[in-house]
Parts: structure tokens; sequence; C-alpha cells
């Protein structure tokens, strides 16, 4: 029998949590799955953005995307989130994996989504139907406990590489906790308060906006809608938001969490003063205060939270990106360039944003996963 | 309590556990049901359409025969059979082996165990009324209890027993036998998250000494000192508040990412061994630091079990402390008597109280997971009763390899039958590498209850809930 490639509707969402929970061993739910991908897709009714091919009644593989607004220099537009690869082994090197995508292309055609991007290990995959690979992700950690080898790199290290490991460690521990002791002087004299924000700030979008007008690239555009839907209704677990107020003023903020292994990610950051149009030197003077205070302030929460670590992705040489590694380099954190290919593909006959195809140039942070752990 | 006054009791503690964990059409349902609570006898002489309770067949300590139930995707455990009524037209249901009810051809069930005064044993805590066995601390030990022996502390009978009455109850509405599976009229369960904050500085004497003995007491058994315990006494001596009051920030931040919130027990008063050794200062800085939201509440001073005097005044000092009013409160050491306490603790101007659980083993010490009103009997449906379920470190005790294994299969099985899970974490137990056998586990359970989609509710909001709920009105 052929196999049958189509978009699911909301209702066929139990049988697509099935397949992907079976296959992965995991304990995904369904209010989860909904979250993920009916949520963001709600406002253009129909069938979701969910590809799936079907071999009769038997579900044998799907392809997704969650949409996304971005934010460039010259305004708001949708793009999407490439999610949910996964081909049955059985059917692979059926050409499916394409044909899922090419529903996908025509949904966001339709829906005017300008480019797909995702984070995948199945590079060849991609490249395969067109995808360029722009990018691989990296990262920086804070460490405060030794035991946070095991939860990155897993329980099967030999004991003299684990000793090893630990003294190594131990050793970053201190040189971190020395370095992150010293940016409380540098904040001394600026006077930033920095609160815990129990709902999203309303001020979000408008820092957005000023963000990309002050750094240029393309990101996220973050306003309370998204903030709401990705960090405080999430189904995973609600990542915390400090908000950095100057002079009464929201100017930045930054969200946080632990996941159950006890690994601390800061899962966001943006900084944007009121000030606009100031060249680069002075716009980094001007925002690094903000970005160091909100650092400081969710490294000394997590590690009170229980955190073996912290994780912070750094991705681009975008120059907010830059000043923020920076910050975490003098504040203890050092750097690893563990992480995933970044896929990337502008969809087709769509008008085309400048700062979209400079991925190069985007400021991407842990907000441009798919939210699992936070 | 006379035999109304028992009916009444055990209906106002139903209507409130199922306007709390079922769907709000559950409670007119069962209204709509005819429940008739009546002596064996004439239980098995009635005909008809009726629910009948029989309510004169008294239930011996020593639980008999239990046997399971299959109930949705779970089981019930029912103890203490009664006999199947004499005559024509009685059939077991759902069978001979599992039996859950007796049911005649014209209608009428009769539960197939002493339902009724299993659950009043339970609720008024008989166990340990008769049996007079206590520890050094006056307190009643589980495994003096006779379900311990039994197996069935982990059995949550007045829940079961509710899901079981709703079941049939539903069957009845629809003309049919009692329905086996309640899922679609539950509520998801209810985590009722507390701290008692008996250490808040890690560097008062006593723990210090306690250190050092756990750090040469090795060398007595033949093994090697524990000298990581010097390293705890340094590490406390130059930063008191590490892992103990540092934590209480750390803990709301993790309740807080997943939508839950907690009471604080503070414990003030006199110090020592049993007492509380933190002083009162860092009580003034504790209550400065829980955000709105978060409650506070009172850790009742070892030396002021059923004394009125000291407990007054440890009562009205912590109040000016905190500036706050005190509502609920748990025994510290969990002293707790079946007979005088709650009128104790009543008298003294509490609403709710957390102290009926095991100090040494996670279970139903009351037979209930949930809350109750235990002094409804004489007048006061207001003052309630949450027992205590799991505390950290009986978690640890009984599953060192898998620590917290126990709250999931009980959270599994509360899930089909409705229930409020009490979780005890006390601040230096939750991020302490002192107890590394603790680490992490309370945001697991916390991750695992969200997952499950958990409700959670505050003393304060339970307390409100029952006010505003109550069956009386």
């Amino acid at each position: 029998m052929a196999v049958e490639c189509r978009l699911l509707s909301s209702e066929e969402g139990i049988q697509a949590n099935n397949f992907y929970n079976a296959f992965y061993q995991k304990k995904r739910t369904l209010e989860q799955w909904r979250w993920e991908f009916i949520s963001p897709a709600q406002k253009w009714g129909g069938p979701l953005p969910f590809a799936a091919a079907f071999d009769g009644e038997k579900l044998v593989g799907t392809q997704a995307m969650i949409p996304i607004r971005m934010i460039d220099q010259n305004g708001i537009f949708w793009a999407a989130k490439s999610e949910e690869t996964l081909v049955d082994p059985a059917y692979r090197g059926q050409n499916l994996f394409a044909r899922l995508y090419e529903l996908l292309f025509a949904y966001a055609h339709q829906k005017e989504l300008s480019a797909i991007w995702g984070f995948t290990p199945a590079r060849r995959a991609f490249e395969k139907i067109g995808f360029t690979i722009p990018l691989h992700t990296c990262q920086l950690f804070l460490p405060f406990s030794p035991r946070y080898i095991p939860a990155i790199l897993g329980k099967s290290w030999a004991w003299p590489l684990g000793l090893l490991a630990w003294v190594g460690s131990r050793v970053m521990s201190l040189n971190a906790m020395f370095r992150h002791s010293l940016s409380h002087n540098f904040l001394k004299h600026h006077e930033v308060e920095i609160v815990t924000s129990p709902t999203p700030p309303v001020e979000a979008g408008a820092i957005c906006e000023r963000f990309v007008k002050n750094w240029g690239g393309a990101t996220i555009y973050r306003d309370t809608e998204y903030l709401a839907w990705r960090f405080h209704k999430n189904p995973y677990l609600r990542p915390l938001c400090l908000v950095a107020k100057q002079e009464g003023f929201i100017n930045g903020f930054l969200t946080f969490c632990l996941t159950p292994d006890q690994m601390g990610y800061i899962v966001d950051l943006m900084a944007a003063p009121v000030q606009n149009n100031l060249p680069l030197k002075a716009a980094s003077e001007n925002v690094r205060p903000l970005v160091s205070a909100l650092i400081k302030e969710s490294v000394r929460r997590l590690e009170a939270m229980g955190a073996l670590g912290v994780r912070i992705w750094s991705v681009t040489p975008h120059p907010f990106d830059q000043l923020v590694r920076r910050e975490l380099k003098r504040q203890g954190f050092f750097f690893v360039s563990k992480g995933h290919d970044m896929v990337f593909q502008l969809v087709p006959g769509l008008p085309e944003h400048p700062g979209l195809s400079q991925v190069h140039n985007w400021y991407i942070t842990r907000a441009f996963t798919e939210g699992t752990i936070g | 309590m006379n035999r109304e006054q028992k009916i009444a009791f055990f209906q106002h503690q139903l209507q409130i556990h199922l306007r709390l964990c079922f769907k709000p059409e559950a409670s007119p349902l069962w209204k709509k049901i005819p429940v008739l609570y009546l002596p064996w006898k004439e239980a098995c002489l009635t005909r008809g359409h009726y629910l009948v309770i029989p309510i004169d067949q008294e239930a011996p300590l020593k639980p008999q025969t239990p046997w399971r139930v299959p109930f949705g995707d779970t089981n019930l455990t029912l103890w203490n059979p009664l006999p199947a009524p004499q005559g024509a037209g009685w059939n077991t249901w759902p069978s001979l082996e599992t039996s859950l009810w007796y049911c005649h051809e014209t209608g009428t069930i009769i539960p197939a165990w002493n339902l009724f005064s299993n659950l009043l044993d339970l609720l008024t805590l008989r166990e340990e009324r008769e049996l007079l066995v206590r520890d050094k601390h006056g307190r009643f030990p589980s495994t003096a209890s006779p379900r311990y022996r039994a197996g069935l502390l982990q059995v949550p009978a007045f829940n079961e027993a509710v899901a079981a009455l709703l079941g049939a109850g539903i069957g009845m509405a629809a003309g049919g036998l009692p329905q086996l599976d309640v899922t679609d009229w539950l509520l998801p369960p209810v985590i009722a998250l507390s701290h008692d904050c008996d250490i808040l500085l890690g560097n008062d004497l006593i723990t210090q000494l306690i250190r050092f003995y756990r750090c040469w007491s090795p060398l007595f058994r033949g093994k090697l000192p524990s000298l990581r315990q010097l390293a705890w006494i340094g590490l406390n001596s130059l930063w008191p508040q590490k892992y103990y009051f540092h934590n209480l920030e750390g803990m709301v931040d993790v309740e807080r990412q997943y939508g839950f919130r907690s009471i604080f027990y503070l414990l003030n008063g006199q110090g020592g061994r049993f007492g509380a050794r933190s002083g009162t200062e860092i009580i003034r800085a504790a209550s400065q630091i829980i955000p709105p939201g978060w409650e506070v509440g009172i850790h009742y001073n070892y030396d002021t079990y059923l004394e009125p005097s000291r407990f007054n005044q440890q009562f009205r000092d912590l109040q000016n402390l905190t500036g706050q009013e005190m509502l609920g409160g748990r025994s510290h050491y969990l002293r707790f008597d079946p007979e005088r306490s709650f009128h104790f603790l009543a008298s003294q101007g509490m609403k709710f109280d957390e102290s009926v659980g095991y100090p040494d083993f996670s279970g139903y010490r009351a037979g209930i997971s949930g809350i109750y009103a235990p002094l409804k009997s004489i007048g006061d449906p207001a003052f309630l009763e949450l027992p205590l379920i799991f505390m950290d470190s009986t978690l640890a005790e009984e599953e060192m390899e898998q620590a917290g294994n126990a709250f999931f299969r009980l959270l599994d099985h509360l899930e089909k039958i409705g229930g409020v899970m009490s979780v005890l974490f006390h601040p230096g137990n939750f991020h302490n590498p002192e107890f590394p056998e603790l680490l992490g586990l309370y945001i697991r359970i916390l991750d695992e209850a969200y997952r499950r989609g958990c409700r959670c509710f505050t003393p304060k909001e339970l307390i409100e809930f029952n006010a505003v709920n109550n069956p009386e009105k």
C-alpha cells in the first residue's frame, strides 16, 4: 500500500503523540503536545503545520513546524521552527521526509512564514531537501558542583576519567566563584533593580523593538503574548522571569529555570535601554550593567534552587550575543562548543526580509528551542 | 459519638472530599442518591433502589482478610468483609473473588466490606486510642499500627471508599450496576506543600555536636571516621545560612516554576535538643523573604505539646515576629495525642493542622489522603486536619536507591480515585550536600506532579474552600 502524507488536524494529536512517545520512550502528555503544536497555529484554524505519513492506518512518519513571529529592523514577520522530525526506521529511504516537507513548504507559503529553521542532528536529511547549515550551537557553562559531570555526560564514565573530571571541575568551580564575586564591584556603581516578574512584562514587545533598532539582525519577537505562551503557560516547566529596572523603567528581562536533573538554564536574555540609536560602543556600555545584573541575579537564584551548574546558549557573532558572552566569561562561565547544527531555509516565493537571510546576525537564545527544558 | 453523630460526621467528611476531589457535578449527583444508614439486619431486608450502608457492625482492630478489587486502572484494597446477605436475589459485584458490593435484584446495594466502621475508626484514630505503644517522644509509631503489619498503611481507605460509593451512585443514577471506574468524574490530585523550618542556621551548638558525633561514631563500629562531617562543621561555622536559610528562596523559586505554592511552618520559642535551635531573629528574616502567595504557619514547639500557656506564648510571639496571622500549623517531631490534640489545637485558635503523619513511614495514618473536619461531631466543622503523607527524610530512608518512588506510586493511585497529597520538605533537606540522598528529590517530585496536572492548595486556600463549600450550608 502506498504511503499517504497529509497535514494533521488538532484531533489527531493522540496518534502523533503516541508515535513520538513510543519511538523515544518518553512520556510527553497530550497537553504538552497541544501546547507545542496547536497553540502557535491556532489563529489560522484548519489543519495544523504538522505533516504525517500513513501506511494505511499506521502512522509511520512526522514532520512539524511551529510558527513563530520574528523581528528585524524592518518590522515583524512570521517564520517557523522545524520540529518533530521522525520517520519509522522501516520506512526510511522512501523519500518520506521530503514529501512531508513539501506539505509544510506549501503551508508556509500560504501563511507567509518566511523561513524555516531548526536544530537537529539529522544534518544530511535536511541538506538533501535544500536546507543550509549556517550555524552550530555553542554554550557557556558555570559549574557549581562536580556532580554536574554525570548530569551532562551520563553515568557510564570510567572512574579514572571521572576523578580527573572531578578535580578539573573543582578548580573551575572555584575560579567561577571567584570571578562571579568580582562582578559585584562593577554593579555597585550602576543602579539596576532586579525584580521577579510573576507575569510577562508588558514592556517586552517594546524592548524587542528597541533591541533590533539598536543591535540590528533578527530575532524572535518576544511580546507579552509570546512570553505568556512560551514561558508562563509552558506545560513542561515555567521559567522564572527577572526584569531589570532603571529609574523605574523596565529595560531588560531574563528567563531562567532549573530542570529535574538539577541543571540550571538561562533560557532567554534581552536588554535595550530607552535611549535609541546610540553608537555600538555607547550602546554596549549602556546595556552592560543590565546584562550583568540580570545574569548575576539568575545565577544566585539558580544556585539557591540547587543547580549543579548553569548553561546558556551563545550561538552567533551578533553584537549583543558577543556582549553577553563577554559578560558571562567575566562572571566565571566557560565556553563549550558542544551543540547541534542549525538548519535553515527561506521559503521560496515570499518577500525577503533583510535581517532574515543573514543568520549569522540573528540573536539566538534557548528561546529558539522547543521549550521542553524551559 | 452516638449513632446520629457518627452518620453526620461521616456524611460531612464525604461531602468535603467529593467537592474537593471530584468535578462539580459529583456532589449534586451524590445528593440525589437514596442512601440509607441502617443496622445490618435492616440493611439486608431493604428492597428497592437504595444504597444501604450498615452502621452497627464493629470492626476488629486488626484488619481481617484484606482483598483487592479492580477499579478503573487501579485496585481498591478492602478489609473486614461483611457476610453476604441471606435470602434470594442477592449477587456479589463484580465477582465473588473480588467482591465490592452486594446487589439485590430489586436494586439495593450494600458494601461488601465494613465501610462505615472501618472509615470511622480510621478518621478517629482508633488504633492509637486503643493501643498505648509510644516512642520516646510520646508518638504512636507506624510499626505499632495493625495496618502496618498487614501492609495496609499505604491504602487511602477513605478515598477508595468514596470513589467506590460515587461509582455505585453513578451506576444507580443510570439505572444499572455500580460503576467500577470514576476517572471521568475526577479532578486532578491536589498537592499541599509545606516546610517545617526546624533549623534555619546550620551553626548552632547542638547541630555541630551531632555532626561531631557522626564524624567519630563509626569508630565504635570498627569503621573509618566520617571526616565529611568536619567539612559541614567548618562550612556552617563560616556561613551559617548556607544550605538552610538560603534554601528558603530556592524552594520558593522551584515551586514558582511549576506554578505551585507552599506554607512555611516557623519554629520559635524554647531552644535545646528538641526545641528551636536557630533563635528568633532568623524567623523575622525568613518571614520577610517569603513572598506574597506563600504562607507562614506555626511549627508547635516540642515543649508546647498540650501545654496551653506555652503554646499561647509561642503563638503570640510568632505572630508578633512575623506580623502575620497564624491559621495553620504542625507539631515539631509530629507529637500528637489522638484523644486531646484536635481539641487542644482548636481551643488555641488554630484552624488547620498537618500533624497526623508518621515520622517513620510514608502512609495514611488516618486512612485518608485529604482534608477532614475531626471536630465536626462537637460542632466545630471549621477546624481541618490534613494528615501528613510524605516527609523528605522518610522518603529517602524507605527507598535509598530511588527516593521518591513511593510518592510516584501513591500519586499514580490517587489519580484514579482522587485525593490530596501532603508533602513536607525541610529547608535543610531541600538542597544540602550533607544529605546527598535527598539532592534533587524535591524538584523531581514537583516536576512529576506538574506533568500530571496536579492542583496545588495552601492551607489558607483549603480553609477558604471548606468555608465556601461547607456541606452544612
